[in-house]
């Protein structure tokens, strides 16, 4: 019955949960299980929360008992990256500064997620401060890909990519500021979503980049991304940035008529052989199933991650100055290195790097009259080795954090709802992502089209 | 380069200082390196005419799509 269960997506256990052939009682035991047997390896899991889970999942029981309508998530298991407040429950933000931090508030994805019925069971690993593409941490340790253990997951929602991997959730909610959920989704061959900006509130959520955080949702399907975003989006009074529109319905597009732009800056980066072979599988079979596939250009493109790191720098200064200040001993050493550069930029400096950033969404805005969604690989490479710093690509050594995130920034500098779904192994075996991207608000398309060409993720790494 | 790299670390020093947060020396020099990346990209970016005319950015942020 626990293999059963687990095998199951989201949206399935759901319509089990509330036909009463599955018990949620069965189904959090079950996932409490694979966490007790597996995270002892892959350090998804940060704080496990299985009292409170077990005690929602008897309310949720004696409620379905009783004949009560449950919530769109009934039973279904959930890590949050540990930067997302939960009332009562230990948040360390992946830092030994919070290393006994304890929210007397939710976040408002929190009480989204429990209005809606859902479980969680755990706190994920997450990138110190989430500010890093690899998950390795000097507190927490380092976070495992469950597709190899000597590999990391990405970052930096690194734990929650790795929990709904390895089966110790269904759902893990990230964020994603330069790539932070679509790297490690994509490393360990799930689904995630970057919806767009302000669609889901950052209420309650230690911040990183004020201009470009976003909260992103790891699934095992695109039905799942779909369903879960559906209860997390909506204006938030407490998060001015969130949107007023509620203009989003999944599926309404037809990928028949969708035109998709190959990302020609984005295809012409150094690029591991196995992810250029099977980002042109993904377009073969792409041009069979929309309209048309026709390559695309965003010059500008090749200044995202100079603007996005400035824009990042100065915003995570404004966050953690005082903290350097008062406990500066106590970061890890590659996130301290990071603020010298923030010192250094000027107030000049970010307004420049916000007109570049102004330059790049007009020319990608421009892309978008000539294309629906814009594809292109979500990561360069495939899970490199844990404790690898530099690695060599069509000859050029490159940095593993800056090659992780190369192809996810455009994402955040615009705005823009952005997808990662599996597409293809590398002759090793690791996973492989394809990347998807539509115009704020289009959801709709992106969903349609992934939940058409993804691969579903239908078995457990081991 | 050189004389701009460490002329940089001299600006990261004092910023630093006047905030009162302390850095090793290795980040202060890796810091400046990483500095003189970004300011001669954004130097090269803001010297780069703008080939796209900016209509479509209008519509960039509706909810609908613009009528084709």
């Amino acid at each position: 019955m626990t293999h059963e269960i687990v095998g199951l997506d989201a949206t399935a256990l759901v319509e089990r949960v509330k036909a009463r052939t599955v018990s949620p009682i069965a189904a959090i035991e079950a996932y409490l299980e694979r966490i007790a047997a597996r995270n002892p390896t892959l350090n998804a899991v940060v704080t496990v929360t299985a009292a409170q889970a077990m005690d929602r999942a008897r309310d949720l029981e004696r409620r379905l008992a009783g004949g009560q309508n449950v919530g769109p998530l009934a039973g279904v298991p959930v890590v949050l990256k540990d930067i997302i407040y939960t009332k009562g429950i230990r948040t360390t933000m992946g830092s030994r500064v919070f290393s006994d931090f304890v929210p007397s508030h939710d976040a408002a994805v929190v009480e989204r997620l429990q209005r809606a019925d859902a479980i969680v069971v755990g706190k994920a690993h997450t990138h110190e401060f989430a500010y890093g593409p690899t998950s390795a941490n000097a507190f927490l340790g380092p976070c495992r890909n469950p597709w190899d253990i000597d590999r990391i997951p990405g970052g930096s929602s690194g734990g929650s990519a790795a929990s709904v991997a390895a089966g110790l959730s269904l759902v893990g909610l990230g964020t994603d500021t330069g790539g932070s959920v679509r790297v490690p989704a994509a490393l360990c061959g799930v689904v995630g979503l970057k919806p767009t900006y302000g669609r889901i509130s950052r209420f309650g959520i230690f911040p990183c980049s004020w201009a470009l955080d976003h909260v992103g949702i790891v699934t095992k399907s695109v039905r799942d991304a779909a369903l879960v975003l559906s209860t997390l989006a909506g204006r938030d009074s407490r998060d001015l940035t969130t949107s007023r529109s509620s203009g989003y319905a999944h599926y309404r597009a037809d990928p028949g008529q969708l035109r998709v732009g190959v990302l020609l800056e984005h295809i012409s980066e150094p690029m591991d052989e196995d992810v250029r072979s099977a980002f042109q599988a993904a377009m073969a079979e792409t041009s069979g199933v929309v309209a048309q596939v026709l390559d695309v250009s965003i010059p500008t493109n090749a200044y995202a991650r100079s603007v996005s790191t400035a824009i990042t720098a100065l915003d995570s200064l404004l966050v953690h100055e005082q903290l350097l200040r008062d406990r500066g001993p106590e970061y890890g050493q590659d996130v301290h290195g990071r603020f010298p550069l923030a010192v250094g930029l000027t107030a000049r400096d970010y307004v420049r790097a916000q007109q570049a950033r102004t330059r790049i969404i007009v020319e990608t805005s421009d892309v978008f009259t000539r294309v629906d969604v814009i594809a292109s690989p979500t990561v360069p490479i495939p899970a490199p080795l844990i404790g690898t710093d530099e690695i060599v690509l069509n000859g050029q050594t490159r940095s593993v954090p800056a090659v992780l995130s190369i192809l996810s920034r455009l994402g955040n500098l615009t705005g823009a709802p952005t997808i990662t779904v599996p597409y293809g192994r590398s002759s090793i075996g690791l996973p492989i992502g394809l990347q998807l991207m539509a115009r704020p608000g289009q959801e709709s398309a992106l969903l349609a089209l992934a939940e058409k060409v993804g691969a579903s993720w239908t078995q457990l790494p081991h | 380069m050189s004389s701009d790299a460490d002329q940089l670390q001299a600006v990261i020093r004092d910023a630093a200082g006047r905030l009162g947060i302390v850095f090793s020396p290795t980040e202060i020099e890796n810091g400046a390196a990483q500095l003189l990346l970004i300011l001669n990209s954004l130097d090269e970016l803001g010297e780069t005419p703008m080939e796209v005319e900016p209509t479509a950015f209008l519509h960039f942020f509706d909810a609908e799509p613009p009528p084709s």
